[in-house]
């Protein structure tokens, strides 16, 4: 999927699901968690559509601040999670951190 | 703990019980033209606290304390809370409420979300909702987990799904909401007025149910720091076994302490970071004082922004289309 499409439809999704992301005209850098868009229950719900609209499992130890604190940030992180599951398992490596 | 900041926290002790004890005779007596005072005691410092300053304000006589379980509260909140009832000289009343829960389907309800996400959870099984990550050292996000421990087996934690989240929290949240219903009932019977024993971590950072524990006519120590919240219970004579307790929900049948379901740092320690930053303290001032590395305490003042914002609707009144000024005239305080 490319990457712009990653990204609209993250975005998407918060504008759709999140009050606040609405009001707030939502570029791909800004703070999701600090600016109060996400709260630990929107984690969450995030994390619930990521696994099904893209198809990807997310461990526990995946679920760090750099992997969600942007819009851009959440999409790498989506991006590597699809490009790990299409690789052959021996080939996978650790994406477990947003590595920029 | 350096000097400075325990001298900021320190409290006058006389001072500060008079302040409030006649703040309360003033409110319940002037203000809501009650005769006296309902106090839910769980056994833990702050109700214990509020209970003693009801009766110094109001007399011994004029007090109600109430002692609410269910069948998964701890019974030695029962027993302390009776004990210091009758040191105080207060009538004391216990009711079961677990038969009104079972009628609400609190527990069905729950166990109903529980057993989604783990199909065997059934009966003799007990659970508690556990917040992990969002530690000081720790990249990771809040997240929150149930905990489910089968008749003899080992605990297991389990992350919750959104919905699955609020359906055990709402579902949880009858056993708050029921005993207010019931304090408002021996309230409404004796003409007395209710009161709510929040502590100020527990009212500035949102923890309450609304229209469950948030919900009373006063709140004498929600201006209190915890810490602060300690000396008064000593200066009021309440046991050593109720301050030494570790502050805890009650709520799930696993122990579950308020730090491990909310807030996610040790009380003590998030309390007094709580008062530098309403003092207007940067994170580096606090760092010093508090023995804290920078990045720690910008952290922790973000989570407790973080928490004001997320939970700022539970302290609105209910929200009008337009204004009735002479309803508001006589309105002061926010809801819970």
């Amino acid at each position: 999927m490319p990457s712009n499409a990653v990204r609209e439809k993250i975005r998407a999704f918060l504008v759709r699901q999140f009050p606040r992301a609405r009001v707030r005209g939502l570029t791909d850098t800004d703070a999701l968690l600090e600016s109060g868009v996400l709260d630990s229950l929107g984690v969450l719900e995030l994390v619930a559509y990521l696994e099904k609209g893209f198809e990807i499992s997310i461990a526990d130890e995946q679920l760090v601040l750099e992997n969600f604190q942007t819009i851009e940030r959440i999409a790498a992180f989506v991006e590597g999670q699809l490009q790990d599951r299409s690789r052959p398992t021996s080939d996978r490596h650790d994406r477990t951190r947003f590595q920029p | 703990m350096s000097e400075a900041i325990a001298e900021r926290l320190r409290l006058d002790l006389d001072q500060v019980t008079g302040q409030i004890t006649s703040a309360l005779r003033h409110q319940v007596g002037e203000v809501l033209r009650r005769s006296g005072i309902v106090v839910a005691m769980s056994g833990g410092v702050d109700s214990s606290v509020c209970a003693a300053l009801a009766a110094a304000a109001v007399g011994a006589q004029r007090v109600l304390g109430l002692s609410l379980p269910e069948r998964e509260s701890d019974a030695e909140s029962l027993a302390l809370a009776r004990e210091w009832a009758t040191q105080l000289g207060i009538e004391f009343l216990v009711e079961d409420i677990s038969g009104t829960l079972d009628a609400c389907g609190c527990y069905a309800r729950r166990d109903a979300a529980i057993r989604r996400l783990v199909p065997a959870y059934g009966e003799g099984w007990r659970c508690k909702l556990v917040l992990e990550g969002g530690g000081l050292d720790s990249g990771r996000l809040s997240i929150c987990y149930v905990a489910v421990q089968p008749p003899g087996g080992d605990v297991r934690k389990v992350r919750l799904p959104a919905r699955e989240f609020r359906e055990i929290v709402a579902a949880t949240n009858f056993k708050q909401r029921v005993r207010k219903m019931l304090e408002y009932y021996h309230a409404d019977r004796l003409h007395f007025a209710v009161l709510g024993t929040p502590n100020r971590l527990e009212y500035d950072q949102g923890f309450f149910v609304k229209g469950g524990d948030g919900l009373a006519d006063v709140k004498p120590i929600a201006h209190l720091y915890k810490s602060q919240v300690y000396q008064l219970a000593e200066h009021l004579g309440v046991p050593p076994a109720v301050r030494s307790r570790p502050p805890t929900t009650d709520t799930y049948s696993l122990p579950q302490t308020q730090e491990e379901f909310f807030f996610s740092l040790p009380l003590t320690q998030l309390d007094l970071v709580l008062q530098a930053h309403n003092d207007g303290r940067s994170a580096a001032e606090a760092a010093i004082d508090l023995g804290m590395q920078r990045e720690h305490v910008e952290r922790v003042y973000r989570d407790i922004e973080r928490k004001r914002n997320a939970t700022r609707a539970l302290h609105l009144p209910p929200l009008l289309v337009d204004r009735v000024p002479e309803v508001e005239d006589h309105q002061s305080g926010g809801a819970g």
